[in-house]
């Protein structure tokens, strides 16, 4: 490797960390605001901690440290296990309970602050591990399971969180299920291409195993 | 012996998966230990449901705040000098919404305990969480509401931090709504003259309320 490859690759890395602590920033330094009312709180500062921790993830893929990260393959064959993970927390995030806890419990705050950059870091750790198929069936459960949630916000006729209006509550459930469709559209533009030129060759991102 | 070179040589190019699976197991038992905690035993989605199930697994003792009935006492005092049970609700006189739903439940319990002749076993108390209900505001709501004084009491909250104390204590989260209005859990709470919240019932069961309280009123008279 050139030294001008490395310096540009060196600058790279930063500007993504430097991301990754904005996007950390303006999920935390606005928090109150963003609390306040249910459809910034789920789909401006959940999105924001994920998206601090997905930039992590791919700052340290490219980073120093990246050989490090590499030997987490051991545990993580296929990305199964941090797909799984990310599912995990991001299940839990949608429990209205447990996001109303975080405004009222500053452990569940703190635990909130910490899960899902958590998820985010695994979703850019794991997800280059992962062969499309298995992609495809952890996004398949995270749409699903958005969607879901966001046609539950919007039919039940009670609030589901003491701290917030109902209408707020139908508003945030039609921006879920759109978020599980823009998501799964996203997912689906970045592969059509490698996916349709030729089906059973890997894309440059499987690469599974070593 | 060369079928045991062949095997070694290809785990040293496969990584084993057993670590992976042991992992994945973890991920899973840990997951699904936060759903069962963040849904209380996948009982509850929702905030107020977990509130009622709460209370109803652990009464809770409430805090012993000052109010106005006009008279400045507490609410401890006027649980335990009452030896009846207490229905509480929350209420602002100013509301056009759920209160007026509220009042009209509570006017028809009224009726129910002076037909039924519990106001030796029952009471209702109306507290309101909003400061601008002074005594007369309460006086007149209580006129509105043809309120039998000997069965339906109100009070009010002077102090903001008393109050916040109390709607903290009952789980009662106020949210201001357009047109100076509030959204707030209202709910029928069951309350023992030891200053206990044993039961919260939803608006729309009020006869599961006064059956929830007449209980409360027989366990605690049969006990010595």
């Amino acid at each position: 490797m050139t030294r001008r490859h490395r310096q540009r690759r060196g600058a790279a890395t930063i500007s993504t960390a430097a991301g990754a602590l904005a996007c950390l920033l303006l999920a935390g330094l606005p928090r109150h605001w963003l609390e306040a009312a249910m459809w910034r709180h789920m789909l401006l500062q959940l999105p924001l901690l994920v998206a601090a921790g997905c930039l992590l993830g791919i700052a340290l893929g490219t980073g120093p440290s990246r050989h490090g990260l590499r030997r987490a393959a051991i545990v993580d064959q296929h990305g199964i296990t941090g797909l799984s993970a990310a599912l995990f927390i991001t299940a839990y995030w949608m429990i209205p309970r447990a996001l109303e806890q975080s405004i009222n419990l500053p452990l569940s705050e703190v635990a909130k602050f910490a899960s899902l950059p958590l998820a985010g870091l695994l979703l850019a750790a794991s997800h280059r591990r992962a062969s499309p198929v298995i992609q495809l069936f952890f996004l398949g459960n995270f749409c699903w399971m958005t969607a879901i949630a966001g046609m539950q916000y919007q039919n039940l006729p009670q609030r589901l969180c003491n701290a917030y209006l109902l209408d707020d509550q139908l508003a945030t459930g039609a921006g879920l299920v759109a978020a599980s469709i823009a998501v799964a559209a996203a997912w689906c533009a970045l592969h059509a291409k490698a996916l349709l030129s030729n089906p059973d060759a890997p894309t440059p991102h499987a690469t599974t195993g070593t | 012996m060369a079928m045991k070179t062949s095997t070694s040589s290809n785990n040293s190019e496969r990584a084993p998966l057993w670590p992976t699976l042991a992992a994945l197991a973890a991920v899973c038992v840990l997951g699904v230990t936060a759903l069962h905690q963040g849904t209380m035993g996948f009982a509850v989605v929702g905030t107020e449901d977990g509130r009622r199930l709460d209370i109803r697994r652990a009464p809770r003792l409430l805090p012993s705040a000052a109010i106005h009935q006009p008279q400045a006492t507490t609410l401890a005092r006027t649980l335990r000098d009452d030896d009846r049970v207490a229905i509480v609700s929350f209420v602002y006189t100013s509301c056009n919404a759920i209160c007026t739903v509220l009042g009209t439940e509570f006017q028809q319990l009224q009726q129910e305990v002076l037909k039924r002749g519990l106001q030796r076993q029952v009471r209702l108390l109306s507290i309101s969480f909003d400061p601008r209900d002074d005594s007369r505001a309460l006086a007149a709501y209580a006129q509105r509401q043809h309120a039998d004084a000997q069965v339906w009491q109100l009070a009010s909250v002077d102090r903001a931090d008393q109050r916040q104390a109390l709607l903290d204590a009952f789980g009662i989260v106020v949210v201001p709504a357009p047109l100076g209005e509030f959204v707030h859990n209202a709910a029928f709470h069951v309350v023992g003259p030891d200053g206990k919240l044993v039961r919260v019932v939803d608006y729309d069961n009020p006869a599961q309320a006064l059956d929830d309280a007449l209980a409360l009123s027989r366990s605690a008279g049969s006990r010595p």
